[in-house]
């Protein structure tokens, strides 16, 4: 138990929480970070590798990492489990001829031993786009009631325009609360 | 350069020989487990020799790869011999914690990020063998067979299934969603010698369109013509097409002999495909959205099959003669004639 109360103090410091932004190509990974940030959507490109973005968010510091999801780079994105406390899912809300193979590289994901325990946001993106999938419709697409072995929530939103932008908030703001949960409240909460 | 003709046979001969140990070890009867393995040993040592005697002139990159598919060799030959007589030391997948491995990993994550990190730094060596198999996209599509046999659920605008028909904006029947036609995306799928032509050509004016995405799949000898969709473009498993698109981003999978004419803000993105041609989007056929028009990235082109220093032998810029001119593009409704139509303008074969 004396190595446990370290880490937990030592972190409680640091207020510190990695998130890992995986999901598709096209999803929309690095323009929800852009935009998280404050940043200008309109000049993002396909990510060739990956991009690191650090902010303050309430308590807590957040680092979030974003990693290319084209077919090529998705073997790699196994080097970044590693500590993660959250995976946020981005799903194309319109990309329904792909549904099958978002549905699978999310479920690989959740077998992943270095992943046990983080908390799992689904972001339903691109709901600006009319003719979307909705949240509810991507929940069973993806069969998201059948895992058991992570917290979960999915958060319709978008990164371009209209309501659903604050969807993006609502999704960040139930990640923090649920890793901090976990991490810095002590609460001894089983993963179920 | 000697040492880029040395190490393009080095990395031959390595692949050969490793995948023919790979299925040796697969194929390998159990019947005389410590003799199999001790030859695949030998086998993989050999190897890894090789591989030492071959660092001088090979690429870091190259190195780490050709590491990466030794181990993935061990750790084959493990599941394969040892996997049965459960060793001592043995951990099964996603048991067991221990510190040994994650530093290991943790090495890895160093390496890997500064190499994927780097766009100019090869990618291939991993992906190897889906790399051999780019040819042909009606074979290979690793997502494409299941879906392909599966109903679309419910899309809502879009084209599926059709042959030597020309469509357009009004076959979309965009209005009859309940008007929320500011913002739509499309899905073309499995189309073949079809001509689709979603540009706003009503009256003198051009309307803005509704278009902000497109998703395509399975198109053979189409000619696909697009106005601006300010959104994405996702696009594979198609063969000989023409697909000409004013976008923020555009990804073509799987997918051989297409002629992109492209206007776009961000570097276009081709991934396992073969025999691609880009060209700029030509003016007449849709206006920018973009009052101060970012510089056109057609030119730009990241082909995650082939992230070397070598240029990609996958794509190339359509030559001045080769590209459509502004006013030969079918953008006037034909009938009858569409074989035509595609014979003068589709891709050679």
């Amino acid at each position: 138990m004396g190595l446990l109360t370290v880490i937990r103090k030592n972190r409680r410091k640091e207020r510190q929480m990695r998130i890992l932004f995986l999901g598709l190509d096209n999803a929309g990974k690095t323009t929800i970070l852009k935009k998280l940030n404050d940043e200008d959507v309109n000049s993002v490109s396909p990510t060739l590798g990956f991009n690191i973005k650090t902010f303050v968010h309430g308590k807590y510091t957040l680092n979030i990492w974003d990693v290319g999801g084209q077919r090529t780079l998705r073997p790699y994105w196994r080097n970044y489990f590693e500590q993660t406390d959250a995976l946020v899912w981005v799903v194309d809300s319109s990309d329904r001829l792909r549904m099958d193979d978002c549905k699978a590289e999310l479920h690989a994901l959740l077998t992943e031993e270095r992943l046990a325990g983080a908390s799992l946001l689904v972001f339903a993106n691109k709901q600006d786009i009319g003719g979307s999938m909705t949240d509810s419709e991507i929940r069973e697409a993806l069969d998201l009631p059948s895992i058991k072995t992570h917290h979960w929530r999915i958060e319709a939103c978008s990164a371009i325009r209209g309501e659903h932008v604050k969807g993006l908030w609502e999704g960040i703001n139930w990640v923090v609360t649920d890793v901090a949960r976990r991490l810095y409240w002590g609460s001894v909460e089983g993963t179920n | 350069m000697a040492n880029n003709a040395l190490s393009t046979e080095f990395l031959d001969k390595f692949r050969t020989d490793s995948q023919a140990l790979s299925e040796r070890i697969n194929s390998a009867s159990g019947t005389n487990k410590q003799a199999d393995k001790e030859e695949f040993l030998s086998g993989i040592s050999k190897l890894r020799k090789d591989l030492i005697d071959a660092t001088p002139y090979l690429p870091t990159y190259d190195q780490r790869t050709s590491e990466l598919q030794l181990k993935a060799l061990e750790k084959q030959l493990d599941g394969r011999i040892e996997g049965s007589t459960t060793g001592p030391g043995r951990t099964k997948a996603g048991s067991k914690f221990s510190f040994k491995r994650a530093a290991k990993t943790s090495e890895q994550v160093g390496s890997v990020e500064n190499m994927v990190a780097s766009p100019a730094v090869p990618l291939s060596q991993v992906t190897g063998e889906q790399m051999d198999s780019t040819a042909s996209p009606s074979i290979q599509s690793p997502s494409g067979h299941n879906s392909q046999t599966k109903e679309i659920e419910t899309p809502e605008f879009g084209f599926h299934n059709r042959s030597k028909e020309y469509l357009t904006l009004n076959d979309l029947k965009l209005s009859q969603n309940d008007g929320n036609t500011s913002n739509t995306d499309v899905i073309i799928s499995f189309l073949s010698e079809c001509i689709v032509n979603l540009l706003e050509r009503d009256g003198t004016s051009t309307v803005a369109t509704p278009i902000r995405a497109l998703h395509a799949k399975g198109l053979r000898k189409c000619i696909i013509m697009m106005p601006d969709v300010q959104g994405s473009a996702l696009i594979q498993d198609c063969e000989d097409c023409i697909i000409a698109i004013s976008c923020h981003q555009f990804r073509i999978h799987t997918s051989t002999r297409i002629n992109a004419y492209l206007r776009i803000s961000s570097t276009p993105v081709i991934e396992k495909c073969t025999k691609m041609l880009f060209a700029p989007y030509t003016i007449p056929l849709a206006p920018s959205s973009v009052e101060n028009q970012t510089e056109n990235q057609f030119a730009n082109v990241q082909d995650f099959s082939w992230i070397r220093a070598t240029p990609s032998p996958n794509w190339a810029l359509l030559t001045e003669e080769n590209t459509i001119k502004e006013d030969k593009w079918p953008v006037d409704h034909v009938r009858g004639d569409i074989d035509e139509y595609l014979q003068v303008l589709l891709p050679k074969v």
